[in-house]
């Protein structure tokens, strides 16, 4: 039995990873020593074993396997990437990508912030505007003073930015009566409303074509309209007083 | 002729030419072949793997640092398929003898033919480890630095754990002649 540290040396001396010195030991070893020259003997049979295992093993050609398995990978990956939908084909690209997600970004700021696409309830300028506070660029529309023995209406519209039109109305009156304000819906629309009146039967209405206010006793009403094209329109004012028509008259609203 | 650089190849199978992956294919088939086979045992799993090793390389080619060796790299890959192969596949028994027709003595080519298949037989008992050092330190000629870079393993760990894998190879050929 052989020391662990020469059977290490033996084994390094055959791999040639050893320094002059220790070769000479080594040598010496194997000359003088029969259990190291033993040793010796059964470590190269074992390495020449292994090099005749390695060198008996048969060749093989896989090079038209392998290159045909490759070309159907290809196929199946292209057969996939033209199945793939729309939208896998058209995001594939990472800057196109990027491209698409900020003209998405305007379509949808486009469709935030258009007033065209706006819809009831969502007005554009402040209530402080519809209460006619303020009154910063708006330029007066029409003036419609009206009296009749028992109804007295103030009614003034201004243009406003972004093509509303603000009707404000002082309405007074001793019995209950409606004003309604009817046009046509591919011209006007109706976005806010505001009564300012502790009377709650005085209210006001609307629907596609009008705005009704009914009233009763002294109260001021603010309606906003949005103008949905350039054209000069007719807003039609009527009021009626237990369904017998009062008024009637028609303004023309240019901007 | 000259021998065109790994490298080179790789660059022309990376713009597009498929053909010029065939070189890569011929030129280290066998010995992926070889080091499969003594890693698994079966010639059969082996040729499977080789062929996948090589599917592999293709589709990963991109990832390829040319900073180092490709053989190395492929090494790495087909050793890991083989290590992944034989986790999966616990009980190893097939060995694939092979004997050739010689005019030597009877009685010689049988004691070669039993040293072989105790050889073949003790490789496969051996460690996943001993047994990759083994199989390519002899069956691929690696030195300790190439060996250390398919391992991963540092020159010193090579050098020690070959030590263990040839000592224990032996003891098992030994015990079963």
């Amino acid at each position: 039995m052989i020391k662990r540290k020469i059977e290490k040396l033996v084994q390094r001396y055959l791999d040639g990873d050893v320094s002059f010195k220790e070769k000479k030991y080594v040598e010496e070893l194997i000359r003088d020593d029969p259990s190291v020259k033993e040793y010796y003997e059964q470590m190269m049979l074992l390495e020449e074993d292994l090099y005749l295992d390695a060198q008996s093993i048969e060749g093989v050609n896989l090079k038209d396997d392998v290159l045909n398995e490759i070309q159907i990978m290809k196929m199946k990956k292209k057969i996939i990437k033209d199945d793939a939908g729309f939208f896998e084909k058209v995001f594939a690209n990472t800057r196109l990508n990027i491209a698409y997600a900020f003209a998405l970004g305007l379509i949808i700021g486009f469709f935030i912030f258009s007033p065209a696409i706006r819809q009831k309830g969502q007005p554009s300028i402040p209530e402080s505007d519809l209460y006619g506070t303020i009154s910063h660029e708006a330029t007066t529309a029409f003036t419609l003073p009206i009296e009749l023995p028992s109804v007295k209406v103030s009614l003034n519209a201004d243009y406003l930015p972004q093509d509303f039109i603000r009707i404000s109305m002082d309405i007074s009156s001793e019995e209950q009566i409606r004003l309604r304000l009817s046009f046509n819906k591919d011209n006007f629309q109706p976005w806010n409303m505001k009564v300012i009146s502790a009377d709650p039967e005085c209210r006001l209405l609307s629907d596609y074509n009008s705005v009704e206010v009914i009233n009763k006793g002294e109260n001021r009403y603010f309606v906003l309209l949005k103008k949905m094209n350039h054209l000069e329109e007719q807003i039609e004012i009527r009021i009626f007083s237990n369904d017998l028509l009062l008024y009637e008259n028609i303004v023309m609203v240019s901007k | 002729m000259v021998k065109k650089d790994d490298k080179k190849i790789i660059e022309e199978v990376l713009s597009g030419d498929l053909d010029a992956f065939g070189i890569l294919i011929e030129r280290y088939q066998q010995s992926i072949f070889r080091m499969i086979f003594k890693m698994t045992g079966s010639s059969v799993e082996a040729e499977e793997l080789t062929q996948s090793v090589f599917v592999k390389i293709y589709s990963n080619l991109t990832q390829f640092n040319p900073k180092y060796k490709f053989f190395s790299w492929l090494y790495r890959i087909a050793l890991n398929e083989s290590l992944n192969y034989l986790k999966s596949r616990k009980n190893i028994s097939v060995i694939n003898v092979n004997t050739s027709v010689t005019h030597e003595n009877p009685e010689v080519i049988l004691h070669k033919k039993e040293r072989k298949e105790a050889l073949q037989q003790a490789i496969m008992e051996l460690s996943a480890m001993e047994r990759t050092l083994i199989v390519l330190k002899y069956y691929e000629e690696m030195t300790y630095k190439e060996i250390s870079n398919v391992t991963g393993l540092s020159v010193k760990k090579v050098k020690s754990r070959l030590f263990t894998g040839r000592k224990r190879l032996k003891e098992l050929v030994d015990n079963k002649l």
